[in-house]
């Protein structure tokens, strides 16, 4: 059961040759359990490369070899085969992209969303409030130590369960 | 004879009626029940002024483990795909959608600690009766810090499954800092598992933002953490790579049995502005101060002199 779920996994990763284990489909089908688990694999598998589309096509290629019963055993092919290299490029280049992109979304988006609660520091600092709106400070730096925080959260932590975005920080001292 | 029959008869309702009830065996049931049943409902969630709809579903397979949706249902669009402890948050934008990946122990209605001796020794539990709550019996257990260096709980079970319905965090002069409750509830069967899967945008391009290296750290480069508030102790220590960070961030956690402090502890780095102050939202509260050409930062769901404790007694001395 669990072996047959291993190779399922292993399926959705490419790394086992369908052709070669027509039976890890069809149980896969015959059991609800195994339906669910192998669609979960699929869907946080998929997920974590960055590419739903990409994995969707080779789910819809998988769908048609249940179709054909019995299932077609020529030509022999892996999986990867299946997917277009050049979209897998592209799909590659985008991930890479979020650093980027993704980060000035996800600054934009927390700034200002909910009210700023930093108070003034009581500690003595001489330092002038350099940190002005046009130099903002990274809300996101903040989210992430919360985020951080979360994975280890427990008892208490309900801030999570909503997943609500942080406060956004504004600071006054510096 | 017939006296003896109608004793005989109403036996069970008599036993019935006398449950010895053990608050902290009800604590300890809740957890579980939250990851075995399935479930479909609305909760809210409120901390200070801000107030937010959550919609869960939330079902066990057998042998498979724990799946659950959350949509966030107020202001930003937001999903929360879970299953067991991996989760994945999908974030629509105008033109994208962000997917994060994380890793989490406990959500509501998952939400109640562990018992344990440490949680026993700073938290004194009371059975509070039983109240209505989201059209449900439940019972109404206080969890009452012995000082005030912690937040106390009040925690409303379902009398029937055994299922957190309602959360509250209230601080010294016992107002609500936080709660979270369901305002919609519905037990459901073993359902299908079409509805785990996110909110299709076809129009849009998936990016996944990139996560946090971590790697267990006992290592302590010279950074001394000195008197604790009572009743916390170090429950974890790890090495945190953040994208975006030139140099690893130590992240120590402190946990009261119940509560959760992290500290945060980075060289400073020019680029980006020194953290001096304090914030708070809810419960949860942030301390930020630096130390020996260090960024320390330190936040949980405790009020401000405790995390402002925890930050002051971080020092440096040089091995």
């Amino acid at each position: 059961m669990n072996e047959l779920k291993q190779q399922l996994s292993a399926l959705m990763d490419g790394e086992v040759d369908l052709d070669a284990n027509p039976h890890l489909v069809k149980t896969a089908l015959q059991s609800d359990e195994l339906t669910h688990s192998w669609a979960t694999y699929h869907l946080i598998g998929d997920i974590l490369r960055g590419d739903r589309a990409l994995k969707r096509d080779v789910a819809a290629l998988t769908m048609q070899h249940l179709k054909d019963e019995p299932v077609v055993l020529a030509p022999k092919r892996r999986i990867s085969q299946w997917i277009n290299p050049q979209y897998a490029t592209s799909m590659a280049a985008s991930v890479a992209a979020v650093a980027f992109v993704g980060w000035a979304v996800w600054q934009a988006q927390g700034l200002g969303s909910q009210q700023p609660m930093m108070q003034a520091s009581a500690t003595p600092s001489p330092a002038p409030q350099q940190i002005a709106t046009k130099n903002t400070p990274p809300a996101e730096t903040f989210d992430r130590y919360m985020l951080a925080h979360h994975e280890y959260a427990s008892g208490n932590a309900m801030q999570y369960s909503a997943d609500i975005q942080t406060a956004s920080y504004s600071e006054t001292g510096n | 004879m017939r006296i003896i029959l109608l004793l005989l008869l109403a036996l069970p309702q008599l036993v019935r009626a006398t449950p010895a009830l053990d608050p902290w065996q009800v604590i300890e049931k809740a957890s579980a029940v939250a990851r075995e049943l399935n479930y479909q409902g609305i909760f809210v969630y409120q901390a200070g002024n801000s107030m937010t709809s959550v919609q869960i579903t939330h079902t066990n397979l057998a042998a498979v483990g724990e799946f659950s949706r959350v949509i966030v249902l107020d202001g930003a669009p937001k999903e929360v795909l879970r299953q067991g402890n991996e989760v994945l948050i999908y974030q629509p934008k105008s033109e994208r959608v962000l997917i994060e990946k994380r890793r989490i122990h406990n959500s509501f209605p998952a939400l109640l600690p562990k018992v344990s001796d440490v949680l026993k020794t700073n938290y004194q539990l009371d059975d509070g009766g039983t109240e209505r709550v989201v059209g449900r019996e439940a019972y109404l257990l206080t969890l009452t810090p012995h000082d005030k260096l912690r937040y106390a709980s009040k925690f409303w079970v379902d009398v029937d499954t055994g299922l957190l319905l309602k959360v509250a965090l209230l601080n010294d002069k016992n107002e609500v800092v936080e709660q979270i409750s369901f305002t919609q509830l519905k037990l459901v069967g073993s359902a299908s598992m079409d509805w785990f899967r996110p909110t299709e945008e076809r129009n849009k391009r998936y990016y996944v933002k990139p996560e946090d290296v971590v790697t267990p750290s006992a290592q302590s480069d010279g950074w001394v953490i000195g008197q604790l508030p009572q009743g916390f102790r170090k429950t974890e220590q790890v090495r945190r790579q953040m994208p975006g960070k030139a140099a690893p961030v130590t992240h120590v956690v402190f946990c009261d049995g119940l509560a959760t402090v992290s500290l945060f502890i980075e060289p400073l780095d020019k680029r980006v502005p020194t953290k001096q102050g304090s914030m708070s939202q809810g419960a949860t509260n942030l301390y930020a101060t630096t130390v020996a050409e260090h960024q320390i930062v330190v936040l949980g769901e405790v009020p401000q002199a405790t995390v402002m404790q925890i930050a002051n007694s971080v020092s440096y001395k040089p091995q």
